[in-house]
């Protein structure tokens, strides 16, 4: 029969090794949420990638409009949340490969939108008009949308490096398609 | 940690019809989604929530009223190995079932043409292994302070709470209290994401929050078991 009782004879000891465990995780946890809040963590080099850039040249939104108009390139917004897993994937995957980026810096005017209701309860109004506009209600979301013919395509999910390049290859030529009285959206 | 309650444990399990209906419906629904919109990728199936709810729910309490527990401990059973054990089984249980969900996933998705790299495959299975792990430690602390199902009610009830912390937080501005929603709803469905580490932005208070979770829950459920009078005339 195996002992049922501790070295002192109860069936029922005080974990204290757990408790120990948990109370300093517990401070460590406090601490290190201080410390990566004031101190924000740079990026680590991967292999093939480069540390610490952003290969994609991200625009901000303000100027997104009128870049896409002048540039005559459509606009990539990527919705994502920081607390979306296949958002870093997709990050890891594409936006950090140089030749994916390169063709999307090339084809495209990218925007990054990071919903933050999870983090602040809210979003800034621009924002939030952005995804009220495009009717996102999952990350990642990718919308390829084209100021010039007001067409735009939507891509929910991520399922790997080379269909999403496929995707994307699809919506630009589905935005650039010039708008039909009956097809406007 | 005893392989016999353990065993035991999932026998149970996998032999009550309810749980078993919630497993193929929790298994499979999102399936679909990925069979009719492979471009999703692995997004349908975001975490093991599910199935830690569905073996973990009343580990602890359902033992409680059942009156399971006064036979358990009048036998060479030590609490704190028995609070472990129900853990663990509920915690293995919740894995196999994500293991294979995302096994299936991954076939569906080369089926159609969209086949995900070994990387995210891999990153999947981790992540979806650690959330069950994760998710089943707070569920056994609810299990032990409340009896039956009740920690069900109780997690449902934390979680909207949560949510209008968040809410509310958001509405009059106050960032903190919003905070509060965000750290009481990640207590109750703690989750590691690798993708962080392999994307370069590896954070030691992701890790330290997942662990600390767990810790505290499994430690203040063996206390709450610990300090649990039975007796045949007393339902706790």
């Amino acid at each position: 029969m195996p002992p049922h009782r501790d070295a002192t004879g109860s069936s029922r000891p005080w974990p204290r090794i757990l408790m120990i465990a948990a109370g300093a995780l517990l401070i460590a946890r406090v601490g290190t949420g201080i410390w990566e809040d004031q101190h924000p963590s740079a990026p680590v080099e991967r292999p093939g990638q480069a540390a610490g850039k952003e290969l994609v040249q991200w625009q901000p939104l303000a100027i997104a409009e009128s870049a896409s108009r002048a540039l005559n390139k459509p606009i990539l917004y990527d919705f994502s949340a920081e607390w979306c897993g296949p958002c870093k994937l997709m990050s890891a995957e594409v936006f950090a490969d140089a030749k994916a980026a390169d063709q999307i810096n090339t084809r495209f005017v990218p925007v990054r939108i990071v919903d933050r209701t999870h983090e602040d309860g809210q979003n800034v109004p621009e924002v939030q008009t952005l995804q009220d506009r495009f009717k996102i209600d999952a990350f990642p979301t990718i919308v390829v949308y084209s100021p010039a013919t007001g067409r735009h395509e939507s891509m929910t999910g991520y399922g790997g490096r080379e269909g999403m390049l496929e995707e994307l290859t699809q919506a630009l030529a589905a935005v650039n398609r010039p708008a039909s009285p009956d097809s406007a959206q | 940690m005893n392989g016999t309650l353990i065993v035991a444990f999932l026998r149970h399990r996998m032999t009550t019809p309810i749980r078993l209906a919630f497993l193929i419906v929790a298994g499979f629904f999102p399936l679909l989604f990925i069979a009719a919109a492979p471009a999703m990728g692995f997004a349908p199936i975001a975490d093991s929530f599910q199935f830690a709810l569905i073996f973990g729910a009343g580990m602890i309490g359902q033992d409680v009223s059942s009156g399971v527990l006064q036979l358990l401990f009048a036998r060479p059973v030590r609490r704190d190995v028995y609070v472990i054990s129900r853990w663990l089984g509920a915690s293995i249980g919740a894995a196999a079932a994500a293991v294979f969900q995302v096994g299936l996933a991954t076939l569906i998705l080369s089926a159609r043409g969209a086949a995900p790299g070994a990387e995210a495959v891999a990153i999947t299975l981790a992540d979806h292994v650690a959330s069950a792990f994760g998710a089943t430690a707070p569920l056994l602390l609810l299990s032990a302070l409340v009896a039956g199902l009740g920690d069900i009610g109780l997690l449902f009830l934390l979680y909207t709470s949560a949510g209008i912390l968040q809410a509310a937080g958001g509405g009059l501005g106050h960032a903190f209290i919003s905070r509060i929603g965000v750290e009481l709803q990640g207590f109750l469905n703690p989750t590691l994401h690798f993708v962080l580490v392999l994307n370069g932005h590896p954070s030691w208070h992701h890790l330290i929050t997942y662990l600390s979770t767990v810790t505290i829950s499994i430690a203040l459920a063996i206390v709450l078991v610990n300090r649990k009078e039975l007796s045949y005339a007393s339902s706790s």
